[in-house]
Order: structure tokens, then sequence, then C-alpha cells
């Protein structure tokens, strides 16, 4: 193994420093509610606009984009960076409807709700099994980030690093429901954003972006080419995928309910755009590694080596932090809102119509508890390439696309024409994923479904009341 | 969205996936426009400024709403 860039003693101090911070403010913030079932998921429904765009950037900022935004950069150049930066439209184009889904399902809690409300039983199903797939494949993914940058940055070892990152994640969630999440958000951005400013400020001081340009030019001059195909591909597989992991995660739904009305759409733009720019910037420090001949263990951690290598032990301070609080940002997001739509679509709605407001909590908390429990099983054996792991999602989750933004908006989508565009839009996605590229998955899931549910809502339209929405939920 | 903008999202994304993978399978003939030294400033300074920006504007719109009470 190569040597840690930050003696273990230093991260261990920050490890214990950040840990209690996010767990004391968490359960600080859990307290302040009124402390029944609807506070615990969605912090009163009455989030502003300051933690409500924070909490969106912070969910959007994983672990991947410290890894894989600059492995991006450093595989396929300018193309790399901004197809990762892509992925901000998933929640620009959310906006509008955020909007609407406010409008139309004022009191509803998950988006199984409005699965079900709108498609019925069968199309729920086949919903949650993507959302299950999705979710498991988005926590591993974390979880392992967590124990390979931990260990590379720190020695600490692999499993040990994504324990640590996934109990905090767990402790402060399961204590300060949403308004946890949302508060130690708020910090986590700002934390993430001031410190890459700080790195790649000081990173671009160090190499101008001149010289940079120049070594590219002479050592790999197609990472500078705009006309790249493979990255022309992936930036709209980008797009599409974060549009289909946007409009169909309870992640991004929770925020819509929890969230004021009139502040919805204004943070999902601000978010969308904020967070473009975290991309760009860690990607051009995959760039700069590559312009400065840096030679990396493995693809995915060029970013804290480079940081490393150019700004020595506060360097790699500082990318701890980042890391640190990318991954526990995302996994609290990941944590609460699966929970919610586990309590709220199986527990009470599937198995317990009758269940009274504090077993509802209690199954949220208990769903906390058993997701990070999962979590830690299932990324116990250490997969190399979390790039992977993301595209087999990629073809599920944009096969949701066009059956959750049509049934927002078309009174005539229909319920076999959602079934049909989503399964397959996946069976096309995964053929996709297998037979040609894995980076063509969710383009080709997102065109069969937009198909397969336009035609469907065109020939054999339905009936739908909007009120349907609002009575029942 | 409109419909129409639904469905040519779908149709240049569906067209430039399948052409990239054709241009990439053919790659002699793949055309090139590379960024000038000028473009790749513009790049990595404008990411920065809009990282910066961003910071700037999430603080303001804190303090604006924490001095009405109004986070929450």
């Amino acid at each position: 193994m190569a040597e840690p860039f930050l003696a273990p003693g230093i991260a261990w101090m920050l490890v214990v420093v950040f840990s209690v911070l996010w767990i004391a403010l968490g359960i600080w913030w859990g307290r302040q509610g009124k402390g029944d079932a609807d506070d615990f998921m969605l912090a009163g429904r009455n989030i502003g606009l300051a933690l409500s765009t924070a909490t969106l950037m912070a969910s959007w900022v994983t672990g991947n984009t410290t890894l894989l935004a600059p492995e991006f950069g450093y595989r396929n150049g300018l193309w790399g960076m901004f197809s990762y930066a892509l992925a901000g439209l998933g929640l620009i184009l959310f906006a509008p409807l955020a909007l609407r889904i406010k409008d139309l399902m004022p009191s509803a809690r998950t988006s199984g709700d409005f699965i079900r409300l709108r498609y019925g039983r069968a199309a729920w199903w086949v919903f949650m099994v993507i959302t299950a797939i999705y979710t498991l494949g988005f926590l591993i993914t974390q979880a392992m980030g967590a124990g390979i940058l931990l260990e590379a940055l720190s020695g600490f070892d692999y499993r040990l690093g994504m324990v640590v990152v996934i109990g905090v994640s767990t402790i402060y969630t399961l204590f300060g429901g949403m308004r946890a999440v949302v508060g130690t958000d708020f910090i986590q951005s700002l934390l993430i954003m001031v410190l890459l400013l700080v790195v790649a400020a000081l990173a671009y001081m160090r190499f101008p972006s001149s010289e940079v340009h120049q070594a590219l030019i002479a050592s790999h001059p197609q990472r500078l080419n705009l006309l790249l195909p493979a990255g022309l591909l992936i930036a709209w597989n980008s797009a599409l995928f974060s549009m289909g992991e946007v409009f169909h995660s309870n992640i991004w739904w929770s925020r819509v309910f929890a969230s004021r009305r009139n502040v919805v759409f204004r943070s999902f733009v601000l978010g969308g755009l904020g967070w473009m720019t975290i991309p760009i910037v860690t990607g051009s420090i995959g760039l700069l590694a590559l312009a400065s001949k840096l030679e990396v263990p493995q693809v995915n951690m060029v970013f804290p080596v480079m940081t490393a290598q150019l700004l020595g032990a506060g360097g790699a301070a500082l990318v701890f932090i980042v890391v640190f609080a990318s991954l526990t940002s995302t996994l609290d997001s990941l944590l609460a809102s699966t929970a919610d739509l586990l309590a709220e679509d199986v527990f009470l709605k599937l198995f317990k119509p009758e269940a009274s407001d504090r077993e509802l909590k209690l199954a949220t908390q208990w769903m906390v508890v058993l997701l990070g429990g999962l979590t830690l099983l299932l990324s116990w054996p250490r997969l190399d390439s979390l790039a992977s792991v993301l595209f087999f999602t990629g073809a599920l989750v944009a096969s949701t696309v066009w059956p959750v933004a049509c049934g927002l908006y078309w009174p005539t989508a229909s319920r076999s024409g959602a079934i049909a565009a989503m399964l397959a839009g996946t069976a096309c996605g995964l053929a996709a994923y297998w037979l040609i590229a894995p980076y063509c998955a969710a383009v080709l899931s997102a065109a069969v479904s937009a198909v397969v549910m336009i035609v469907a809502s065109r020939f054999w339209p339905a009936e739908f009341r909007w009120s349907q929405l609002q009575e029942e939920a | 969205m409109k419909r129409r903008s639904w469905l040519s999202l779908s149709g240049v994304s569906s067209c430039l996936a399948i052409a990239a993978h054709a241009a990439e399978q053919d790659a002699p003939s793949t055309p090139s426009l590379e960024v000038g030294a000028e473009g790749f400033r513009w790049i990595v300074y404008g990411g920065l400024f809009g990282l910066l920006l961003a910071t700037v504007v999430l603080l303001a719109i804190w303090f604006r709403e924490w001095q009405k009470g109004k986070l929450w």
C-alpha cells in the first residue's frame, strides 16, 4: 500500500472533531422541532431558501464528485469534467416539476406516494424495485468511497474508514431526522465550497493555467478536444442519468416536501447552478494531474493524490475534511430519505395503515439503522471501479424520467404506459450497458422510455383527475 | 417543460449517442476542435469564480433569512 499523505494522528483528530460536531449539532437540531413523524421526516415542511439550496448542493456533492469528476477530467479531458458538471442539469430541470409536485401534493411525503396514487400499485412495485437497486448502488458507492479515500489519505483500514463515516451519518440521522440532515448539510456544503476554493486556487497559483495547457497540448491534445466523441456521449449520458436520479429519487422529493412553496423552484435552480461549478473545479485538478505527469496508483484517487502532492500535509488535511463532509452529507440524505420511503410506503401504506404517528416515527428510525447496517454489510468486499456501479444504475433510473414528468403534467399519461416505459427503458439501457458501452446505458434507457410513454399515452390515453393526488394524500 | 421540448431533448440525445459511438469506431476521421490557452484559462478560472460566487450568494441568502428568522 502507498504511504498515506496525512499522519494518522492528525486524521484521527479530524475524524473525532467533525464526528462530534455533526452528532452534537444533529441531535440539537433534532430537538428543535415538534417531535412528531412529519417533523422527523420533513423538518416541519418550512425550510427557507438558504437551507434548501445548501441541502440540495450538499446531497449532490457526493464522494463521487471528489472521486469521479477528477477521474473523468484525467481520462476524458475537458468533456470529462463538463459531462460531470452536466449532472447539475438534473436539479435545474427538476425545478418546475418540484413546484408542480408541491402544488399537486402539498401533504404527501415521498416519491412513492406519487407513483402509487398516479399509476397504481403495479407501477409502484416496478418503481420501488428500480429505486431500491439505485439506492443500494448509491449507498454502496458512497460507503466504498469512504473506505478507499480515508485509506488513501490517512492509512486507515478500508473497513474502519467505512464504519466511521456510515456510523456517524447513521447516528445523527437517527436522532435528528431531516432537521439534522438539512442543518449539517448547510455547514458541510459551505465547508466543501470554501475548502475546494482554497485547494484549487493554491494549485493553480503553483501551476498557472498556461503551463497546464502547454503540457496538455504537448502530451495529451485529445483531452482538450471539444469534439471528442466519447466525451460528447458521456456528457449526454451524465445529463440524462442525473435527470433519472433526481426525478425519481426520494432524496429530492423529500426536499420538495420539506421546503416552503415559495423557495422550491429557486432552490433547485440555484442548487443546480452552484453545484455545477464543483466538478469543473475538481475536474480541472484532474487535468492538472495529467499535465504534471503525476503517478496515481488508482485513477479514482487523482484528486486526493494530486492535492497532497501539491500542498503537502496541509493539502491532505483539507481534502480529508472535504471528503468527510461530502460523504457524510450524501449518506445522511440517502439514509433519511430512503428510511422515509420505506416507513411511509412499505410500513404505513402496505403493512400497517392504522399505525399511530409515534409508531411511524419509530419505524422511520428503525429503517435508518437497518439501512446503515445493510450498507456496511454490502460494502464490506471492496470493488476498485466505482464508475461501473454508477453507470449500471443509470440504465434503471433514466427509465423513470418520462413516467414521472408525463405523470405530473398529462392527465392522459396511463399506468400501463408508465409500467411499459420503465420496463422497456430499463431492459434497453441494460442491453446497451453490456453490448455497447456502460456510458450509453442512461441515454438509451431514457430514449426508449420516452417513446413508449408518449406512444402509450397518445394511443391508449388514461383519464386522471389531479384532485385524486390531493384527496388520498 | 413542454411535450415538444422533452421529445427534442430525447431525440437529440439519441442521435448524439449513436453518432458519437459510430464516430468513435472510426477514430482517424474524427474531427478535432482543440481549446486554446485563452479558452482553457476561461474555463479553469471561470469555474473557480463560479464557485466563489455560489459561496457568497449562499452566505448572503443565509444571512438575510437568519436576520428575518426565516431559516426554518
